[in-house]
């Protein structure tokens, strides 16, 4: 499947482009999916995506189309949806 | 929520404008009239968010911001002046509501947001608007929010972009629903313009008139978030967190 990523904030300025595509396997998680962003982006996306156990950052939202999802949803990605990741940002 | 307090004939005439509004009406500028309301800080958001209030009505801000003007406020903070350039924004915040709104009553608090005076300073408002850059402030105000049972504006910006959200104690996700911890690779000072912390001011102190005027719909349970650089809009639909540790209890 083909899943779109779109960025936010530092994410977004970290990744250098606001949007992407993935190709994924059909059975892949959200865990998988930021595997494959971290893999492609290096560290300084990765530290901001990942613990450094391996595990999703709890401080950024995933989104599938304009729902917020869990995490540890199995079901959560399938062909053309968009994942929207939304960073943590405040006032100043 | 507040109780609602007759105008006089030049509240009647001030607020004529905004009277017109169908399901808000005199009835909807008592209600402002009679409220209060808590805005941390008076920065880049809060100067808007409080500048807003002031213009629509309210009778009570209660203001915390610690710090002196410094140049780079000056980009964002209309409240701040040239001036005013080393001496304490609070006072130049004050200063600038009431030239506005002379009718307005101000609680200047020299203060930034802590766990230590949290329960105090919500305590003074009806309704709260998280304008504060840091995160340990925004949980301290957000568990108060929660625990005394008052809505909380949630607002943000970064670069072009911003979110907001209205927080109902024991509706909607709260602040730690959404953020369950301090997010560790946020940095205090971050790159924005006066312009965009300005349109989700304003945002934010529209949401905050709905809720205490009773009218309207609010982002109860949504996240609006916008990129001024495209202009694309988006309104989310956010979950509450069964294991937050602020407000599964309530």
């Amino acid at each position: 499947m083909v899943v779109t990523v779109e960025y936010t904030a530092q994410l977004k300025r970290a990744s250098g482009a606001a949007r992407e595509n993935f190709e994924l396997d059909d059975s892949s998680s959200l865990v998988d999916l930021v595997n494959a962003i971290a893999d492609r982006h290096g560290d300084e996306l990765s530290r901001m995506l990942k613990t450094a156990d391996g595990a999703p950052q709890t401080t950024i939202i995933p989104f599938v189309g304009d729902d917020q999802v869990r995490w540890n949803a199995s079901d959560a990605l399938r062909d053309g949806v968009t994942v929207t990741l939304l960073a943590p940002i405040s006032g100043g | 929520m507040p109780q609602p307090l007759p105008l006089n004939d030049e509240e009647k005439a001030t607020y004529e404008w905004q009277i017109w509004v169908d399901d808000f009406r005199e009835a909807g500028q008592e209600k402002l009239k009679g409220s209060s309301v808590l805005v941390s800080r008076v920065g880049g958001l809060g100067s808007v968010v409080a500048y807003e209030l002031a213009a629509a009505g309210v009778g009570k801000l209660v203001l915390a911001h610690a710090g002196n003007v410094k140049h780079s406020d000056l980009n964002r903070q209309l409240l701040m002046t040239h001036d005013w350039l080393g001496k304490p924004r609070v006072e130049s915040a004050e200063r600038r509501l009431k030239e506005l709104n002379p009718r307005l009553d101000i609680v200047a608090v020299g203060e930034n947001v802590s766990e230590e005076n949290a329960e105090s300073l919500v305590s003074q408002a009806d309704l709260v608007v998280d304008c504060a850059p840091l995160f340990q402030e925004r949980f301290a105000m957000n568990r108060q929010a929660v625990l005394q049972n008052k809505p909380i504006i949630e607002c943000a910006m970064y670069d072009l972009e911003a979110q907001i959200t209205t927080v109902i104690p024991g509706q909607t996700p709260c602040l730690a629903c959404l953020f369950p911890e301090q997010p560790p690779e946020w940095r205090r000072e971050f790159p924005v313009f006066g312009a965009v912390s300005g349109t989700v001011g304003c945002m934010a102190a529209m949401e905050a008139v709905k809720v205490l005027g009773g009218f309207g719909e609010s982002l109860a349970g949504s996240l609006l978030t916008f990129d001024l650089r495209d202009m694309q809009f988006a309104n989310r639909r956010v979950l509450r967190n069964p294991d937050c540790r602020v407000c599964r209890c309530s």
